[in-house]
């Protein structure tokens, strides 16, 4: 049961900061549309709630508020996950 | 005197009119190696026995609506010949042209080759060592005896999961606990199999050479951006590039380099060129065919983080009466990201596009077109 807690938490994290690490290169680095990015990546993500703050270059992604990806851009650097 | 004369005026003639003859014949011998992309890109002249016009034409099917499934996605293409470059195509239709940037995804783990060459060729790596991986180094670590070469061939016989998405090793290195020191995450692996005796595709073996190369390289993210940026992409010209890091200083170089189609062009003609570029040598002598050498245990498909032989069988490329040489090596990426090298033709194809079909056989014989049309 711990195990699979942890499991659930961990596919969680890897859901938001997949989706905020990926929408943010495709936004900043590929400098595609949110629409075009999301074309490219897996369905499953469309539903988790995003930010995006296109002058500071970050995109968060999280679950229910809590578990929160973030990823953050610089020029020539390309994207990070904070 | 006056004959005397001209003959000694006749005689110095015959012996400039000779060196400049061998000059000429010199230049032509290596006139093919000559033609390098700069700031622009010499395109075919007309001396070639095709139109190029025909080649591009023949691109653009890619793009249109009776294509295969697999190229609902292609969105660029780029065809080098002896150096030149011959044809380009792009899916304009949806913004996309030469000046776009397309992710690499597995394309990235060749780019990390070409850094771990141009470490060996500086005396910084060794390639037949035992690779210096610090978490590898304790008393009867069965891992201390993974060469750098092992870990290049997929080889080091480390426990890996390698999947799409899930829990598996890849994705929880990338994006879950392994993605702050993903070289770490990849390191702190178990032996499974006796290095070298078993073949076993992993991102995370990646993420170790990438390691490697940043120890090798000063140890922090400022000094291997600047190897990647001075050693590889300025003398190359691919001002496009952009390489992404972890955390721990350490380049994402299994899955996260960005380049236009052109400018995977130019990476791959660094190779089709035997690691020398415009008279400047990149990659150590004998570099490229070492990259195409086959590594044991793959079913003759892998090479040094470079694919060999067509994606799909060779056997059904035959049954459309469709071959492609023996001697291509790819760079390739997930959703179908290409860079073939056909030393035998002097040709590098680079493609970049998005599928999400499992099979990508198509380009084979998208591939094998391209390569019949370059000698009509």
């Amino acid at each position: 049961m711990l195990l699979s807690a942890c499991d659930r938490v961990e596919g969680m994290r890897i859901g938001v900061n997949y989706t905020a690490k990926n929408l943010c290169s495709c936004l900043f680095v590929m400098e595609r549309d949110r629409d075009s990015c999301y074309g490219d990546m897996i369905g499953a993500v469309e539903r988790i709630p995003v930010e995006v703050d296109t002058d500071a270059g970050t995109v968060r992604a999280s679950i229910f508020g809590v578990i929160t990806g973030e990823a953050s851009h610089e020029r020539g650097r390309g994207c990070s996950l904070r | 005197m006056q004959p005397a004369l001209r003959l000694s005026t006749l005689l110095v003639l015959v012996l400039v009119l000779g060196l400049a003859l061998v000059v000429v014949a010199v230049g032509s011998a290596r006139g093919e190696a000559s033609v390098w992309p700069t700031d622009s890109w010499p395109r075919a002249d007309g001396s070639e026995p095709y139109q190029p016009q025909d080649i591009e034409a023949f691109l653009k099917t890619a793009f249109e609506d009776d294509a295969a499934e697999f190229f609902r996605g292609a969105r660029g293409v780029v065809v080098v010949h002896g150096g030149k470059l011959v044809a380009e195509a792009y899916r304009e239709a949806e913004g996309y042209g030469p000046q776009s940037r397309f992710v690499s995804w597995s394309e990235a783990k060749s780019v990390t080759q070409a850094l771990t060459g141009i470490a060996v060729r500086k005396n910084l790596l060794e390639l037949h060592a035992p690779a210096p991986v610090t978490q590898w180094q304790g008393r009867d670590d069965p891992r201390a005896a993974i060469t750098l070469d092992q870990l290049l061939r997929m080889s080091s016989g480390l426990e890996w999961e390698e999947g799409a998405g899930g829990l598996d090793d890849s994705s929880v290195m990338l994006f879950g606990s392994g993605r702050r020191d993903m070289a770490a995450f990849a390191a702190d692996k178990p032996a499974s199999h006796t290095p070298g005796e078993h073949w076993a595709y992993a991102t995370g073996t990646t993420m170790i050479v990438s390691g490697l190369v940043r120890d090798a390289v000063g140890g922090s993210e400022d000094a291997y951006r600047a190897f990647i940026a001075g050693e590889l992409l300025e003398p190359l010209g691919m001002t496009s590039a952009v390489a992404e890091f972890d955390p721990a200083g350490t380049f994402i170089g299994g899955t996260s380099f960005y380049a236009s189609t052109r400018d995977y062009a130019r990476f791959g003609l660094l190779y089709l060129r035997d690691g020398v570029w415009n008279g400047k040598r990149i990659l150590p002598e004998g570099w490229s065919d070492y990259s195409r050498s086959v590594t044991p245990h793959s079913d003759g498909k892998y090479a040094v983080h470079f694919w060999l032989g067509p994606v799909g069988e060779a056997k059904a490329l035959a049954a459309q009466g469709l071959a492609l040489p023996d001697d291509m090596y790819q760079a390739r990426g997930m959703g179908g990201q290409f860079i073939a090298i056909i030393p035998s033709r002097d040709v590098v194809i680079a493609y970049n596009g998005y599928s999400e079909l499992e099979d990508y056989s198509p380009i084979d014989v998208y591939f094998a077109k391209i390569l019949a049309l370059l000698t009509e």
